[in-house]
């Protein structure tokens, strides 16, 4: 993959995300990589190759955390070490509006996690 | 080596699957909530179940649910509130202490400062709190057993000074290491007075590079993903 080739999909990935609702995760990612890279005041120097391999990862694992399919895993994990005699079967979150909001509302994002680690994974070896 | 044609491939994929998932995006799904708050909650049931857990198996604890069946978490904290579901911790059937999630306690300063009212100035919100038992409203600072804080969201540096604030109004640093309320989990002695274990749980790796400057001050920093 050469640095233009490489620089191409992120712009695409970095755009797509953008203009389909998924800006948070561009904003979170892009902490990550000053984070990462900001220390030595080179990270205008790495190339598209390393950002683009950084933006799969780091996005991949945000939107996994974003994700409800951790969530029956949560709650079995809460049920199996408690002693109960009526187990958690949901998790809510009490607003300040004195509304609920079931985490069982999260979107589910498995689907886009499994293209970009294909993509990640196609790219591993170039 | 990418031919031009993977190229589009690849970016007609990426635009594909985006495209299509525009309708479950963050911002659709966010609502009256932030994404990243739901983030956090999500973050912070998984870190409650692997504090339980850990309590149990490491620990040797026994943890029993108070108030069953939905687990609720806050958007905003408050003092203890028990109508909402807690965790009763017990180690050789004595109760030891109590899981609260997203619940206030009084400062370090506060007491210091001896007030006779509380401000909000007073008072810090914890994600994951173990008090000694039977308390109500916010508890002192003396009562923090264990302390924990959940960052689901990317770590800057300023987030690792909030973390060193927030351990100043849970105790002050002593070089002789005190016992804390655990004999294994999460750990025995800390320098800290009182001996308040304070956990510092982040999804993001390069929380690590602080580890070790913030178990100067009996935080103990922890790096764990979903």
């Amino acid at each position: 993959m050469t640095n233009e080739q490489a620089g191409a999909i992120l712009t695409e990935l970095i755009e797509e995300l953008e203009a389909n609702g998924f800006g948070e995760v561009v904003r979170q990612v892009r902490i990550r990589l000053e984070e990462a890279f900001g220390d030595d005041g080179d990270i205008l120097e790495i190339s598209n190759r390393q950002q683009l391999k950084f933006y799969l990862s780091e996005s991949i694992q945000i939107l996994d955390s974003m994700s409800v399919s951790h969530l029956s895993e949560i709650i079995g994990l809460l049920n199996e070490f408690t002693q109960t005699e009526q187990p958690i079967n949901e998790i809510r979150v009490a607003l300040i509006n004195e509304q609920y909001y079931n985490l069982s509302e999260l979107p589910d994002y498995t689907a886009i996690i499994t293209v970009l680690r294909n993509i990640q994974s196609e790219l591993s070896n170039e | 080596m990418l031919t031009s044609t993977d190229v589009l491939r690849i970016r007609g994929n990426i635009a594909s699957i985006l495209q299509a998932s525009s309708s479950i995006s963050p911002v659709q799904a966010a609502g009256i909530l932030p994404i990243k708050d739901l983030q956090g909650k999500l973050y912070e049931a998984h870190i409650l179940a692997t504090i339980i857990q850990n309590l149990t198996t490491l620990e040797g604890c026994t943890i029993k649910l108070v108030s069953s069946g939905t687990l609720t978490l806050k958007q905003k904290g408050s003092p203890i509130n028990r109508t909402y579901p807690y965790f009763e911790v017990y180690r050789n059937r004595a109760l030891i202490g109590e899981i609260f999630t997203d619940t206030e306690f009084l400062s370090l300063s506060f007491s210091l400062r001896r007030a006779k009212t509380i401000t909000t100035s007073d008072y810090h919100e914890l994600d994951i709190v173990t008090f000694s038992p039977g308390l109500n409203g916010r508890p002192r600072h003396e009562d923090v057993l264990l302390a924990v804080e959940c960052k689901a969201t990317s770590v800057e540096k300023s987030t690792f000074r909030e973390v060193l604030g927030f351990r100043r109004e849970l105790a002050l640093l002593q070089s002789t290491p005190q016992k804390t309320s655990f004999n294994t989990w999460p750990i025995n002695l800390i320098t800290a007075n009182p001996p308040s274990v304070h956990m510092f749980y982040s999804i993001d790796r390069p929380i690590l590079k602080y580890k070790d400057n913030a178990f100067i001050y009996g935080i103990l920093v922890i790096h764990e993903t979903m």
